[in-house]
């Protein structure tokens, strides 16, 4: 009864930022899914005459040291970047999720086992292991998914471990495992809708985080490699350009800032919708 | 009495707590035996604490008991005090009913019509089968649970306090459900109550619990007017 009256007072402010994120998401979706078949110009093509030209009509958003044109080049890097940080999300947080359903579900020794690792996997900062496994695999994008989605893995074991820890305290969870639902069953289908509300903000925080994870690697040079363009690899081109061009740094800085904030808003809208 | 349906021999046990020095705890039930006839509604009465959800719990086989045995003849479905918190919320009511046919697996044909049925049977109107059960009161809650329970035609629903929940006016209407239905499928129930009332206008016979033990049972006019033990003398004397 609480949590609906807190819900109905909180329901106004949680629809306009679900509307808000909502928009700004799908935007940014837009932009990737159209830069995936269609970009104005070659974001390889290389044009001497027009190097470090400011905005215009026929570049948006200028263009680089190389004559490219940075809005092409934008549209291929949020690709990448917006599809790493799905990967990530999609791998990372279904197999920390599952994990921690399996020791919030079962608890005792399964439980004091995946909490321990997790506790373990926790104790270094979240970027160490992944920087492990890209100096062992080397850089990349498939590497970086990999990376990033094993540093995700111990986050959502803990959010999901105590939603489902939560909910198995419920007499629904008893009364379907009386009726002859098999764990699995209870588990996936009758528990996992109910941990909603934790789980899917805990998605588009991953999301954001991961966003910004590939930006980072990449800006220091341990992520995604040419010839793919990245949000983060190409800041850190727009870096050494900041004051001749500070455009480049704006476009890029820009949209991420855009698809970090939209989900973040998503997220914040969901917990309350 | 025809053949019992349920019959509950010498039953001992309950929780037991591991703790790292070793196993703990008591035997919450001492001795229990006592059969159920097909059709038959029994009640069972007793303090908070004295084992009579352990005792429910082992029917159902979700405790097992450390000594003892329990007999059925059939399927037990079991119904809850809280209604609200005992049906999924994010299923619709109808998902609810169909549940525990799809895990005994019920063919999907035969779905819609025994979850109509059993829907119209106890008394739930069609259009609430679309909602979910947040929306419901708490009668029309314990409907659904009463009517999820009996969806599979077990032989004997064990209800743990299913009107304590609920105003006398709505509990009224589940006690007079549950009469019906009886009549209706010759499902025999087990009725767990602390409210000697409910268990006198409802029950053919009753047990009598204290501290894991039945100090008494027989037909409950028999037990309500000439009670044997002074446990039993003493729960009447309160309501009075």
């Amino acid at each position: 009864m609480r949590n609906r009256i807190a819900v109905r007072s909180g329901g106004r402010a949680g629809r306009v930022l679900l509307i808000l994120g909502l928009v700004l998401t799908l935007s940014v979706l837009l932009f990737t899914l159209i830069g995936a078949f269609y970009t104005p110009y070659d974001p390889t093509e290389m044009n001497g005459l027009e190097k470090l030209s400011p905005p215009s009509l026929s570049h948006l958003f200028g263009t680089d040291k190389f004559g490219r044109d940075i809005f092409s080049r934008v549209m291929k890097g949020t690709l990448t970047t917006v599809s790493v940080a799905l990967f990530t999300v999609a791998l990372g947080g279904a197999a920390g999720s599952l994990l921690g359903a399996v020791a919030g579900y079962y608890g005792g020794a399964a439980d004091a086992i995946l909490m321990r690792l997790s506790d373990t996997l926790t104790a270094f900062p979240a970027m160490l292991p992944a920087l492990l496994i890209i100096s062992l695999l080397g850089p990349g994008k498939y590497h970086v998914v990999l990376a990033l989605s094993l540093a995700f893995v111990p986050s959502f074991t803990r959010v999901s471990r105590a939603a489902f820890a939560g909910e198995r305290q419920k007499p629904y969870v008893t009364a379907a495992r009386l009726q002859g639902a098999s764990d699995p069953r209870v588990l996936l289908l009758h528990m996992l809708p109910n941990t909603r509300r934790v789980l899917l903000p805990a998605v588009t925080i991953g999301f954001s985080n991961a966003v910004l994870a590939e930006a980072g690697m990449s800006y220091l040079g341990i992520g995604v490699t040419p010839p793919d363009a990245s949000l983060g690899y190409m800041l850190s081109e727009a870096q050494g350009l900041l004051s001749a061009a500070p455009w480049y740094a704006l476009a890029c800085g820009g949209v991420l800032l855009v698809a970090v904030l939209g989900v973040g808003l998503l997220g914040e809208g969901l917990k309350h919708a | 009495m025809s053949d019992p349906i349920l019959t509950v021999s010498s039953l001992c046990g309950g929780y037991e707590k591991k703790t790292l020095f070793g196993k703990q705890g008591r035997p919450v039930l001492r001795d229990v035996s006592f059969t159920v006839g097909k059709g038959e509604i029994v009640g069972l009465v007793g303090e908070s604490g004295t084992g009579k959800s352990t005792l429910a719990k082992m029917i159902l086989g979700v405790v097992m008991p450390a000594s003892g045995a329990v007999a059925l003849a059939g399927q037990a479905r079991m119904v809850f005090q809280n209604p609200g918190a005992s049906l999924n919320p994010s299923f619709t009511v109808r998902r609810i009913l169909e549940e525990p046919l799809r895990v005994s697996g019920v063919p999907r044909a035969e779905l819609a019509p025994r979850v109509e049925e059993i829907a119209a049977q106890c008394g739930l109107e069609k259009s609430l089968l679309a909602v979910r059960p947040g929306t419901l009161s708490g009668g029309q809650q314990q409907r659904v649970a009463i009517a999820a329970a009996l969806i599979t035609r077990p032989a004997l629903v064990v209800a743990d306090e299913p009107v304590s929940a609920l105003d006398v006016t709505v509990a009224a209407g589940i006690l007079e459900l549950i009469r019906r239905l009886r009549a209706e499928t010759g499902t025999a129930f087990l009725f767990i109550s602390h409210d000697l009332n409910v268990i006198a206008s409802l029950c053919d016979r009753v047990l009598v619990m204290k501290d894991g033990a039945l100090v008494e049972q027989g037909d409950v006019k028999t037990v309500f007017t000439s009670p044997s033990h002074p446990y039993t003398r003493r729960l009447l004397d309160s309501v009075l």
